[in-house]
């Protein structure tokens, strides 16, 4: 099989898929409540904290599966304690923060009085600390939880892996454009509480085979292929395709007339929310460079010296990114 | 932490002192881990939060045990399975003799302790002599997991602040910051040199310039045609065409040919070419016991 430049072949891939997949179900197992039973927040202020988690990920320029983890971390903490409103936020920057420090290498975590400050979030670094370990605590440490990013991730290599000719030929869009923008629909689709009652695995699945029936008349048999890989029953995705499918359509609608009206809401999340179908395509080129090294559509096969090579959840959810290339004075933690 | 009682402390980790401590009920002797939680300060270390989560889920016998984490007022404890002493005492023990059954049972275990990490898709980043324990029973531990991390899919861009400087390999040392499990496996043939020379660590540089040169002495300084993309690297720099002119006889001179065989396997510049430890279990070197992860 195509041995990725990384050195990741198809097992490793189908090793981790199966090892993610087992997770997910150990997890379900041992939980399934669905949100907001018995929850004082509303789906809509769960929406709101998870659209104000993903434009928070981008200001740090966190990795997607940060954002995503954060936002699982979220909606665990929602399913197993009932919150009231007021500490919504606290609960969120929290889970961002835990997402962070188990995900995200140190240099690239803001020291802590930056991140409070940064993020806005209305709560003290001491109440932020405190949230913490209850959160910690809660989910017994446990917040390795696969989510739907890493199972695109994962699934996207599968059908770059085993049918490398697809994605390429059909247009002129490369493997990494294109999970760049099957990634950004997929962070949209973690902001909407609909999703929440399919497992993630399905949730990214279900992206996919949508992406795929626009590329290839063949598309069937390929999430087919995909669903026996991935144990996602036909009905969950037939379901959860036309949830995401409603979700899309209908935020491109709302998107439009927002830009239009150019109104801000009061909601203070979305203040911020961009179209992302306007990012320059020289930011585009930029997006997913390690995916696109993973791919070997790059020459240049370990790393380069460009500081801003990171890919970050920025990339996909903000046109306005700039490049921030401060370079943190870079201290040897370990010599002898 | 009434459960506990505090019997000794054994020594510092990255992020907290270790104290060695009986279990009042069942009498257990365990390792106690203790992290201080300042309210103006970062909440939970980011160390001891990756540690605590990718222990929780690594339970094999080639790497430490973590069976409790307790949080009282300002502190956060972590229970550990006690073990007697660390490779770096060890050694220091051994009046620079150690057996050559006991060179291989030992290094079979850190490399199934490595294998079982790799397989559960984490990174150790920090092997050394020091982060390996080992209990009177002379079973070999993986343990100190604060600067380790999960790895995934797509490969990403990592710290090149990692690794001991004697354990570090030459493509991080250059500022490689897309790496893998090979990181680990540099380490690995460090320490296979350091036991079979019965703990004379092999590269014990001054600084990363004194590090590399230290390496391409023994093996020869990689060109473009033995490494693609060097000059590539962040942190690139030329470096003497070394000639090599110690054997590998001369390097480990106590280590059969087999166990020569696998050390050069390991220590090799290019990342790519670096044996797995999965591999490294099926050499020859391990005979007949013929070990596999487990």
């Amino acid at each position: 099989m195509d041995r990725l430049s990384s050195g990741l072949d198809a097992r490793r891939v189908m090793h981790m898929l199966s090892s993610n997949l087992d997770k997910e179900r150990q997890l379900q197992g041992r939980t399934n409540i669905r949100f907001c039973c018995n929850q004082a927040i509303t789906e809509q202020q769960r929406d709101e904290a998870a659209t104000w988690l993903t434009h928070l990920a981008a200001q740090f320029q966190f990795l997607p599966e940060t954002c995503g983890l954060a936002v699982l971390l979220m909606d665990r903490v929602l399913q197993l304690v009932k919150v009231q409103a007021k500490y919504l936020q606290c609960v969120a920057v929290t889970c961002l923060y835990i997402a962070a420090k188990s995900l995200e290498e140190d240099e690239n975590i803001p020291p802590t009085p930056d991140f409070v400050r940064t993020s806005r979030c209305g709560c003290s670094f001491s109440e932020i600390s405190r949230m913490e370990m209850v959160i910690l605590s809660k989910l017994n440490w446990n917040i390795r939880l696969p989510s739907a990013v890493d199972f695109l991730h994962t699934i996207h290599a599968v059908v770059v892996l085993h049918y490398p000719h697809l994605l390429s030929s059909q247009s002129d869009t490369s493997p990494s454009e294109h999970l760049t923008v099957v990634m950004r629909q997929l962070l949209r689709c973690l902001t909407w509480h609909g999703v929440l009652r399919f497992r993630p695995s399905t949730v990214a699945l279900a992206l996919i085979s949508l992406e795929l029936e626009q590329i290839t008349p063949g598309w069937l048999r390929l999430v087919h292929v995909l669903q026996r890989m991935t144990n996602v029953g036909s009905e969950q995705l037939m379901l959860c395709r036309e949830e995401i499918a409603g979700f899309l359509g209908q935020q491109l609608i709302t998107m439009h007339a927002h830009r239009s009206r150019k109104s801000s809401s009061s909601a203070p999340s979305s203040k911020k929310r961009k179209v992302d179908h306007s990012v320059a395509p020289s930011e585009e080129d930029n997006i997913y460079d390690g995916i696109k090294r993973l791919y070997n559509e790059d020459t240049v096969s370990i790393t380069t010296d460009k500081p801003s090579l990171r890919t970050s959840c920025s990339l996909e959810m903000h046109q306005d990114f700039e490049e921030n290339t401060k370079l943190k004075s870079q201290t040897t933690l370990l010599v002898n | 932490m009434q459960k506990y009682e505090k019997l000794e402390k054994i020594g510092e980790g990255t992020y907290g002192t270790v104290f060695k401590a009986k279990n009042r009920e069942t009498l257990e002797i365990v390792a106690l881990k203790r992290v201080r939680l300042d309210d103006d300060d970062e909440g939970v270390p980011s160390s001891a939060l990756r540690e605590i989560c990718l222990l929780k889920e690594l339970k094999h016998k080639n790497v430490v045990r973590l069976h409790d984490v307790v949080h009282s007022e300002r502190k956060l404890t972590l229970v550990f399975e006690y073990c007697d002493q660390d490779l770096k005492k060890y050694f220091d023990a051994c009046n620079g003799e150690i057996d050559a059954d006991v060179v291989k049972s030992l290094m079979c275990q850190l490399l199934r302790g490595i294998a079982f990490c790799h397989s559960n898709n984490v990174l150790h980043r920090d092997l050394k002599p020091q982060n390996l324990l080992i209990n009177k029973n002379g079973e070999l531990k993986l343990a100190d997991f604060g600067l380790a991390r999960a790895f995934g899919f797509p490969v990403r861009f990592y710290s090149a602040e990692v690794v001991t400087l004697w354990y570090r390999p030459p493509d991080v040392l250059f500022g490689a910051k897309m790496y893998s499990t090979s990181i680990d496996m540099w380490s690995a043939g460090c320490i296979f040199a350091e036991l079979a020379n019965a703990g004379r660590p092999l590269f014990p540089g001054n600084d990363d310039d004194d590090q590399l040169k230290r390496i391409f002495k023994l093996l020869g300084t990689p060109t473009e045609d033995s490494w693609p993309s060097l000059t590539q690297l962040p942190n690139y720099r030329p470096f003497p065409m070394y000639h090599v002119n110690t054997t590998w006889q001369q390097v480990v001179p106590k280590l059969n040919s087999k166990g020569r065989d696998l050390l050069q396997k390991l220590l090799v510049c290019y990342p790519p070419d670096r044996l797995s430890a999965e591999d490294s279990l099926q050499h020859p070197y391990f005979g007949d016991s013929s070990p596999g992860p487990k």
